[in-house]
């Protein structure tokens, strides 16, 4: 039975996670509501939620304004490879951490943990001396490239992942005839398909929302990504609101409908092992 | 060849992409930033060795020390209300109540989509007339100050922006609060403690090893804000959102200074470094371990 005070106390707990909740929701409802209203309506006095009459033209002039299709290709390619690299190579060596025997294992690991520290404003000037030594300023290698030499966070949940499962199912495998290789490639990574989307999620994510890397290493517009793209119109100071806002929206579209499907990921367990010991 | 040895080999060969990325993508070029911190390279002519002049530069630069405490200035203003905010939200999601799933996915979804667009939206949000903040203050009269055009507001602003990714310090004391044995809590209660001394008695230190972690790592993650600067005000007005990461991005990449961008970037990493290890320090007086009696 609830009593008048439970659901007092009920009421205040959801009035306060509204309020709370307000500032995280409002700026996209905003977002929403700019995009589609005439330059008349967005700078309102007072402001205006809803759009009335809803207007289109700011998304087809904005359209105009910059290649998104070409914008849109590029990110998908960028990111795509990007998410493949880590794919390729981030379970592999979190296997390998997690059942081979090694000496020195323990100093690599410890070593490779270390370097997530590591901030990435340090490297990143020789990187670029390096890369344009090697010609690939104006590239998507410098981007693409690094994905490939395994990422320390997601080795490091894949191989806290892999220390979930019995080891016996492995060791078998090997007794079986398998090489290491095969016991990988046949067994364990078919198992561990929800870490793999979780990381494919992640690693999606971080590289449609690089900034600083196209910024620094590309140069010519039909090469840019959605968020150099973006980048090009100049912040507060920039005037024309009613395109800046439907061309951000559009660029947000493909990481948001991929949280709407993910979500779980990212508010249960899996995002938090990378946290734990 | 024994079993075993074959395996090591293998263990060396599959962890191998990691260690050549290691060799090429982190300590090399941690070694190479090391030496262009001795050196003039204004790309495409051949570096020249300058000894320790950069390093006699530091010392004068005003634009220097205007980032360094612009960059604590913002350190000093996330980080605390950060953290305090993440744990009011992890305290308010922690048990499973009706609709907990969807807000913690509200909290969470500003982390997921931060960038250049969400950025734009905050400068719309803060712009001095027409932006919603300003507006809302307008109806209760109170006359809203110029935020990213005023050098004494840009930096809050800055700072306010920034709170928006609250979520990962709130799932991550979600985690924590999962930890926390029941048993404590019932125990408590039986002897008549109220929520609030379980709160402070309990609660705060079962989970204080995420306290630190959070701590370390947001403070790390001040020392990288770039993005918002860079995009919304290039660090002005006034030089008020001069932060480290974007000083050196200038330095580097516009004023194809590379070598003293190198040497900035070494006095970032051992500001960061000092920070860290006085919070190691620190540490052993307030963290406790669960299990661990000496609390070390």
């Amino acid at each position: 039975m609830m009593t008048r005070n439970d659901r007092f106390f009920r009421g205040i707990y959801y009035a306060t996670l509204i309020m709370l909740a307000a500032p995280f929701v409002l700026p996209f409802l905003w977002m929403v509501s700019t995009a589609f209203k005439s330059p008349s309506q967005i700078f309102a006095d007072p402001p205006q939620w809803i759009p009335n009459p809803v207007t289109l033209d700011n998304f087809t002039q904005a359209w105009g304004l910059l290649d998104f299709p070409l914008l849109f290709r590029n990110s998908f390619i960028v990111t795509g490879l990007s998410v493949f690299g880590t794919l390729l190579t981030s379970p592999l060596v979190g296997y390998a951490f997690a059942t081979l025997p090694g000496r020195g294992k323990t100093f690599w690991f410890n070593l490779m943990l270390a370097t997530i520290m590591i901030p990435s404003a340090i490297t990143l000037i020789p990187l670029f001396v390096l890369f344009s030594k090697l010609g690939w300023v104006d590239t998507y290698l410098p981007l693409v490239l690094p994905s490939f030499f395994a990422n320390a966070v997601y080795v490091f949940l894949f191989r806290q992942f892999f220390r979930t499962i019995p080891m016996d199912l492995f060791e078998s495998a090997e007794l079986d005839g398998c090489n290491p290789w095969q016991a990988y490639w046949r067994i364990a990574l078919p198992l561990a398909r929800p870490a793999v989307s979780a990381v494919a999620v992640f690693a999606f994510i971080g590289a449609w929302n690089d900034f600083l890397g196209p910024l620094v290493y590309l140069n010519t517009a039909d090469k840019y990504t959605v968020s150099l793209g973006l980048s090009l119109f100049q912040g507060v100071y920039y005037t024309q609101l009613e395109y800046l806002m439907p061309m951000s929206l559009a660029a947000l579209l493909p990481v948001l409908a991929l949280f709407i499907f993910s979500q779980h990921y990212f508010v249960e367990g899996v995002l938090t092992t990378r946290f734990e010991g | 060849m024994s079993l075993t040895r074959r395996r090591e080999r293998w263990f060396y060969l599959l962890i191998s992409p990691w260690l050549a990325g290691f060799l090429l993508l982190q300590l090399g070029p941690l070694i190479g930033a090391f030496l262009l911190s001795f050196a003039d390279w204004p790309l495409p002519q051949p570096p020249k060795f300058v000894g320790l002049a950069h390093f006699g530069e530091l010392t004068g630069d005003p634009l220097l020390l205007r980032s360094l405490a612009n960059t604590l200035y913002y350190a000093a203003g996330t980080v605390p209300v950060g953290l305090g905010l993440g744990l009011i939200l992890a305290l308010l999601l922690g048990r499973k109540r009706r609709g907990a799933g969807l807000f913690r996915a509200i909290f969470f979804l500003p982390v997921i989509v931060s960038g250049v667009a969400t950025t734009f939206l905050w400068g719309w949000i803060f712009n001095p007339r027409y932006g919603v903040v300003n507006q809302v203050l307008g109806m209760i009269g109170i006359h809203g100050p110029g935020w990213f055009f005023d050098e004494h507001w840009a930096m809050p602003a800055l700072i306010l922006m920034s709170l928006w990714n609250v979520g990962v310090n709130m799932v991550v004391y979600l985690a924590a609060l999962q930890n926390v044995p029941a048993e404590l809590h019932e125990a408590a209660v039986l002897d008549g403690a109220g929520w609030w001394p379980r709160l402070w008695r309990i609660t705060l230190p079962m989970i204080s090893p995420a306290t630190f972690y959070l701590m370390v790592i947001n403070l790390i993650g001040a020392f990288h804000v770039f993005t918002p600067a860079y995009l919304l005000t290039r660090g002005g007005p006034n030089n008020a959102t001069l932060t480290l990461p974007l000083y050196i991005y200038l330095n580097a990449f516009s004023w194809g200074r590379l070598g003293y961008a190198s040497t900035v970037a070494f006095l970032s990493l051992s500001v960061i470094l000092a920070l860290t290890l006085l919070q190691f320090a620190a540490a052993k007086r307030w963290v406790f371990y669960a299990g661990d009696e000496t609390g070390s």
